[in-house]
């Protein structure tokens, strides 16, 4: 997670819902309508990057009713619901985590470390050791009559996120290469 | 009943090997104590006498660590320096040897024993033909390793240029990487200046901001996991302060995990998975070694 990360700043365009706090004139280009002013309790999708700024940053005490309320209130996105959290409970191996989000990891770990939750992180502790289990388990076989009769790498494959990706891809390349060089040495 | 006479025996062998050692140290004497003078006999047995051999082992330790530790070590000046003008020295020997292995035949050109001849010289000037390729892939990846990190850290590096830091960059880099370093990130500097960075507003120009939401400048993975072997120190065992003995009666360096409060043990000739920053210390101090 660096500057000059691609995945990262692919990770951080991604849109999370928010509630604002103020009213706010000149902005409502957020909301679509250009020129209008934005509404207080207005909910507007905003990409993480900004989110994560108007989350912290505080509005002018004078003005607003409690003082050092944020600019906007973050709201649980979809991808962090209940219903997620439950399925990745009962069974990480089998969770579709690609069509929940691309970017499922590094955008739960961003949240987590902007508000602390623990139980997020027990919670994805678990799910990645369940998985990496299963990608080490693809990763090390190479199965030649599925290989040559195509790319089809079964239904697990298509469910993994891009960080699982890269790590599918490094672990498989070892293993590729380690059993060519043991082959023609 | 037995007597232990071990430590008698250790005694003979080492006066009749005293003789030759000194010998060695001798001659390698104008190398070994730069610096450092006025040192009696006495103190010059515990010196780790220079080999060609030892210095080769250093650098495959040298070249593995830097290859696996995600921060850009300290330069081995001295090694490097032997390292180079063996290479060269090598070198010349060879192109010796194989200019008298051309002239031998014409000299006695009939005569079977020199084609003979020949043939037995070849050999050994093939094994340091060879040779000489294995320590300079050795260097090359070396170097080749330590260029990759400092592009990727230029900016990180540029820090070290400030006063308080503990090490300055003088000491971390070689002369050629300083220059590189200097000139790469210049030219960087120049394309993104030119490409982007002057049609941005005046506060967001700078490259090495550490102040808005992302930082610029990259650390290195402080916390990232190694594997790291447990060597212990060289010969003398009792030598070092840290080391300790558990209750198996195994030595072992005591190492603190600081995110999880936890002690951890690292017995001698284990091979651990740890973090970086944990073992730190014990790499710089050639204790452990990054595999």
């Amino acid at each position: 997670m660096s500057y000059y990360d691609i995945d990262d700043i692919l990770a951080d365009a991604n849109k999370f819902p928010c509630r604002f706090n103020y009213d706010i004139p000149g902005l409502g280009y957020l909301e679509g309508n250009i020129g209008k002013d934005i509404k207080i309790n207005a909910k507007v999708e905003l990409p993480l990057w900004l989110a994560r700024i108007l989350a912290i940053v505080g509005g002018d005490p004078g003005i607003g009713d409690e003082g050092a309320l944020p600019f906007v209130e973050l709201m649980a996105p979809d991808m962090l619901s209940p219903k997620v959290m439950n399925a990745i409970k009962s069974g990480p191996v089998t969770l579709d985590v690609h069509s929940i989000n691309s970017h499922f990891y590094a955008l739960a770990v961003k949240w987590a470390t902007l508000f602390n939750d623990r139980d997020l992180v027990q919670i994805l502790n678990y799910m990645l050791l369940e998985r990496s289990q299963e990608i080490n388990n693809f990763a090390s076989s190479i199965q030649l009559e599925k290989l040559g009769r195509g790319r089809d790498m079964g239904p697990f494959m298509l469910t993994l996120d891009e960080f699982e990706k890269k790590l599918y891809r490094e672990s498989h390349e070892s293993c590729k290469d380690m059993k060519k060089w043991i082959v023609q040495k | 009943m037995n007597i232990d006479i071990d430590d008698i025996l250790a005694d003979l062998d080492r006066d009749t090997t005293a003789i030759d050692s000194s010998i060695n140290s001798h001659a390698a004497n104008d190398t070994t104590i730069l610096g450092s003078d006025g040192i009696d006999t006495d103190k010059f047995r515990h010196l780790p006498v220079l080999s060609a051999v030892g210095d080769f082992e250093k650098l495959m330790a040298h070249w593995r660590n830097e290859r696996m530790s995600p921060e850009l070590l300290p330069y081995p000046h001295l090694l490097m320096e032997r390292t180079l003008r063996r290479v060269q020295e090598q070198l010349e020997h060879i192109e010796c040897v194989s200019m008298g292995y051309l002239e031998d035949p014409s000299a006695e050109n009939s005569t079977s024993e020199s084609s003979n001849n020949a043939l037995s010289n070849k050999l050994p000037l093939l094994c340091m033909e060879a040779d000489l390729e294995r320590l300079k892939f050795v260097l090359r990846s070396f170097l080749r390793c330590r260029l990759a990190k400092i592009d990727k850290y230029s900016l990180y590096l540029r820090q070290f240029n400030d006063e308080h830091v503990l090490l300055p960059l003088s000491e971390l880099l070689s002369r050629q990487e300083l220059e590189y370093h200097d000139r790469h990130s210049a030219i960087m500097l120049k394309l993104l200046n030119r490409a982007i960075l002057r049609h941005m507003p005046p506060e967001l120009q700078a490259v090495d901001d550490n102040d808005g939401s992302v930082k610029m400048v990259d650390e290195p993975e402080w916390n990232r996991f190694v594997f790291v072997y447990v060597n212990g120190p060289k010969a003398k065992q009792d030598s070092d302060p840290r080391l300790q003995v558990n209750e198996m009666g195994q030595q072992f360096y005591p190492v603190t995990i600081q995110e999880l409060q936890e002690e951890a043990e690292l017995t001698i000739g284990g091979i651990y998975v740890m973090r970086y920053n944990v073992v730190r210390d014990l790499i710089l101090d050639d204790m452990v070694q990054l595999i």
